[in-house]
């Protein structure tokens, strides 16, 4: 199920669908932020902001698809 | 007769470089082809500073493969190849789907993955040609370890000569329940985010989900328990020592 909806999340990240689009920047700050840690704790807590990310983006971008 | 014996040998002798011309097409063909068949195989390496395998099925130009960056994360990847040079995509079941450059260097692919405007490297070293690997037998076995039960005081956390780190985020104690799930203080858990833990051999991992399908895992190193001592231990992303106390 979420990969179909990831799949309609890349397709809109062109459309700049207002709070799909802003959702989706968030999302890959997060990663970023991931990404950037340089701790245990820092990647558990970026994890969980990447997790929230997504839970938003899913929110946002659902009715989109 | 004599023009036409003649008239014959000249056609099997234009037959024979036909077929010379045909073995030599074959022969370049297979070089090539064996060339980049070369690529095909099994991998090991990194991505964002965690350990992964990977699969490359080579046919022709066009790759098809699979990376595993934890024992239950499975990802695919389509590529071509054009000399050394790998050009695809990967689709992350977390991040979405990613945009894969790089190169071969010898037994190496050296590739960058970008999701949404983050550049990820991603390393990888050839292990074999066999195109089967058995994921439990390079991450192992997940299970609890009982030892682990509990709750557990940080005390240090230091690099890996013993130099004090200073982390962004200040965890007092981590508690490892029974029931698999990890929990820790100092930073609020997001609604309905959900840690788990479970180790392989002495690895311990983390397994990050919510309640919309987020599902990721992560090596948070090698553990070792000495006299109520927990020593956490991470030589490839963090590389970091940490020290806990077992609260009584």
């Amino acid at each position: 199920m979420k990969n179909l909806e990831i799949n309609q999340m890349s397709n809109l990240q062109g459309g700049g669908r207002g709070g799909c689009f802003a959702a989706m920047t968030a999302y890959g700050t997060s990663i970023g932020l991931l990404h950037n840690a340089k701790t245990k704790e820092e990647t558990e807590a970026a994890l969980g902001a990447v997790a929230s990310a997504f839970a938003a983006t899913v929110a946002a971008c659902e009715d989109q698809s | 007769m004599e023009l036409l014996t003649h008239k014959l040998l000249r056609k099997i002798k234009a037959m024979t470089h036909y077929k010379y011309y045909i073995a030599l097409i074959f022969v370049a063909y297979s070089f090539f082809a064996n060339g980049q068949k070369n690529y095909q195989g099994n991998y090991a390496g990194t991505f964002m500073g965690g350990r992964v395998a990977c699969l490359l099925k080579i046919s022709g130009d066009i790759v098809v493969g699979s990376m595993y960056d934890g024992p239950e994360n499975n990802h695919s990847i389509t590529a071509t190849i054009e000399g050394d040079k790998f050009n695809g995509s990967i689709y992350h079941k977390v991040f979405g789907e990613g945009v894969l450059e790089g190169s071969f260097k010898e037994d190496s692919l050296i590739l960058m993955v970008y999701f949404f405007d983050n550049a990820l490297p991603f390393l990888l070293k050839k292990q074999s040609d066999k195109l089967k690997f058995d994921v439990d037998k390079i991450f192992g076995k997940p299970h609890l370890d009982k030892n682990l039960f509990g709750d557990w005081l940080k005390i240090d956390l230091t690099d890996l000569n013993g130099k004090k780190v200073v982390s962004k985020v200040n965890h007092k104690y981590i508690t490892f329940s029974e029931n698999g799930y990890y929990t820790f203080s100092g930073e609020p858990l997001k609604s309905g985010v959900e840690f788990n833990w479970y180790v392989v051999g002495n690895e311990l991992y983390e397994h990050v989900s919510n309640n919309v399908g987020f599902s990721y895992d992560f090596s948070a190193g090698t553990y070792q328990i000495k006299n109520d001592t927990l020593t956490l231990t991470e030589r490839i992303k963090f590389k970091t020592i940490e020290t806990y106390l077992r609260k009584k």
